[in-house]
């Protein structure tokens, strides 16, 4: 069983690698894996893929895109609208840069179905080996922006990739084993650089069995130095992996063709979390304020029914207001009760007299009129100092009433005149 | 339509639909917020209402007491106090309810006696009957009194209620 889990694999003729370059199983075993073909890579050889690096200065990044099709139909011998497209646009740049590769789409539904019958796969991703190449040789050099040659040497032919600055700058396909024509295609590719390069890689399944060391005995005059990649086999697999894996990669030439099922589940799965998500998250609290909306129509309705009742109490019947205009009204209706009963529901100062006359001996105060009329009671009377007032007052406030008092001076004493009365706060 | 327009209309039309829960939530949520509101106003309604509740349930706990006591007659004032001036009055009949009042009047009495006399009229003995007017002034002679009382008392009634 091997083991890829979720990762992208590169294909490059027999051999098969992840992101990391390992190499669980072979090619042919893939189909067993990955039967559908799901976040599988690969590579479209150099001799039919067509290569510009291009520039549109003064250029906004979206128009420069716009135009790109027309300006690379300049360079290449067929049309345009016979080729598909894979531009990979070089950020951090300042003006507009593009890699730019095309295939003719016969020479592209040849090499797909091609790979189809060797492997048994529909790959998901469609690169040019160009650029899975340039990949693994700035990886390998540490990233930045590198000069160096990387040569591949597959069964079928070999390429010659120059990588100045960091980026794919040129790239050359040779007959495989023809070493003199590597080297004069070089040469002409070094006069790209800004600086010389100082490193030729050497990749691919040629590289094993000293590729690396023919090539400097040959080139003595050269002022690059061969030197093998480790793990030769795998080099291309692995950049194709990694490409794929990349934002900027996408899916290559198969964005412009028609797309993977793998990859439309993938992009129609993300759209629906992305527009969905939201939707049911907003229709949970929607949920919940109705239920709590509703909550609260009921608990006023409550409350509604309940002061109808207390009003329809207040006013002796049913009133055609209802909430707090049913109360407004029914404190407008309250004079309903027969008079000659309400005198009987009100409490009398008179309650209060033997608490005042208590008082008033053991103060040894005098009373000289208690009159009671109209639910007030007055008292007038003589006293030794103001204090027996307070006395007085005291007493009326505990029996639940209150007193009011004038207190005039008198030769032997106070003579005060009170008015005892219920408190405020109650319906009159 | 192509594919990528297709992608970005089944982000957009649930997104759209989203944000439109959201304002119908905002609303939803509003008018929760504005029923809360008036529940409080309606809690400080039946508070303010509660003074007049309990003028209601004084009311029909003294119609009540009057209904159980029946027809009353008015208290007398004590032995060994001077008779009074007495006139009785009946009102009209009004909700069913008859009222009635007497009235005693004392020119002058000996205080002591004025204290009885209102004591008894507010004692036990005067049953339902209450004091709705009363005038007690002492006399110059510092030992007597003048008193006025009028007593009040309601019946159900005959035939009615």
């Amino acid at each position: 069983m091997c083991g890829f889990g979720k990762s992208w694999i590169g294909v490059d003729a027999e051999t098969c690698a992840d992101t990391r370059g390992a190499s669980p199983c072979a090619a042919t075993q893939l189909s067993r894996v990955r039967p559908d073909g799901a976040r599988v890579a690969m590579a479209l050889p150099m001799d039919v893929v067509f290569f510009e690096k291009m520039e549109l200065p003064g250029m906004d990044w979206k128009v420069a895109e716009g135009l790109l099709p027309g300006k690379f139909d300049l360079k290449i011998p067929v049309p345009i609208e016979k080729c598909l497209l894979y531009t990979v646009p070089v950020r951090g740049a300042g003006e507009p840069l593009f890699l730019v590769f095309a295939v003719t789409k016969e020479s592209y539904e040849a090499r797909l179905r091609s790979f189809r019958a060797a492997t048994g796969l529909d790959p998901e991703a469609v690169f040019p080996a160009a650029a899975a190449l340039a990949e693994g040789c700035v990886r390998l050099l540490g990233g930045g922006k590198p000069n160096a040659f990387l040569l591949h040497a597959a069964v079928d032919q070999w390429t010659l990739v120059a990588v100045a600055d960091g980026l794919l700058s040129g790239v050359v396909t040779v007959e495989a084993g023809d070493i003199d024509s590597a080297r004069r295609n070089a040469k002409i590719l070094a006069m790209r650089f800004p600086s010389p390069p100082q490193r030729l890689l050497v990749s691919g399944p040629g590289a094993e069995g000293g590729l690396a060391d023919r090539l400097n005995e040959f080139a003595k005059a050269l002022p690059w130095r061969a030197e093998a990649v480790p793990e030769p086999t795998t080099f291309l697999a692995a950049g194709l992996a990694r490409l794929a894996a990349s934002r900027d990669g996408r899916n290559g030439f198969r964005e412009r063709d028609e797309r993977h099922p793998a990859t439309r589940l993938r992009r129609l799965r993300a759209c629906l979390l992305l527009g969905f998500t939201p939707l049911v998250l907003s229709a949970a609290a929607f949920a919940v304020a109705v239920h709590q909306y509703v909550r609260s129509a009921d608990r006023l309705a409550q409350w509604n029914g309940a002061l109808d009742r207390a009003a329809a109490r207040v006013a002796n019947g049913p009133l055609p207001q209802h909430g707090r205009a049913a109360v407004e009204r029914a404190k407008g209706l309250f004079d309903w009760r027969n008079p000659a009963i309400a005198a009987f529901a009100e409490g009398s100062p008179l309650d209060a007299l033997p608490a005042l006359f208590e008082a008033a001996a053991a103060r040894g105060m005098t009373f000289s009129s208690l009159s009671f009329a109209d639910g007030v009671l007055q008292i007038a009377g003589q006293g030794a100092v103001e204090a027996d007032v307070g006395v007085l007052r005291q007493a009326a406030e505990k029996a639940g009433y209150a007193l009011a008092a004038e207190i005039s001076e008198r030769g032997d004493g106070i003579g005060f005149s009170a008015t005892v009365s219920r408190r405020e706060g109650g319906a009159q | 339509m192509t594919l990528k327009a297709y992608y970005r209309r089944l982000v957009a039309v649930p997104l759209l639909l989203a944000l439109l829960l959201c304002g119908a939530t905002y609303a939803m949520r509003q008018r929760m917020f504005a029923n809360v509101r008036e529940c409080v106003a309606c809690a400080e309604a039946l508070t303010s209402l509660a003074p007049h509740l309990e003028a209601v349930r004084a009311y029909g706990d003294a119609k009540a007491r009057l209904r159980a006591a029946g027809p009353v007659r008015p208290p007398e004032p004590r032995l060994g106090v001077p008779s009074a001036k007495r006139s009785d009055e009946r009102g009209p009949v009004l909700d069913g309810w008859d009222p009635l009042a007497v009235k005693y009047e004392w020119p002058s009495l000996k205080t002591g006696q004025a204290f009885a006399v209102l004591e008894s009229f507010t004692s036990a003995e005067a049953g339902s009957w209450r004091i709705a007017e009363l005038r007690l002034e002492a006399l110059p002679d510092g030992e007597s009194a003048s008193l006025s009382v009028r007593l009040e008392n309601a019946e159900p009634a005959p035939g009615q209620e």
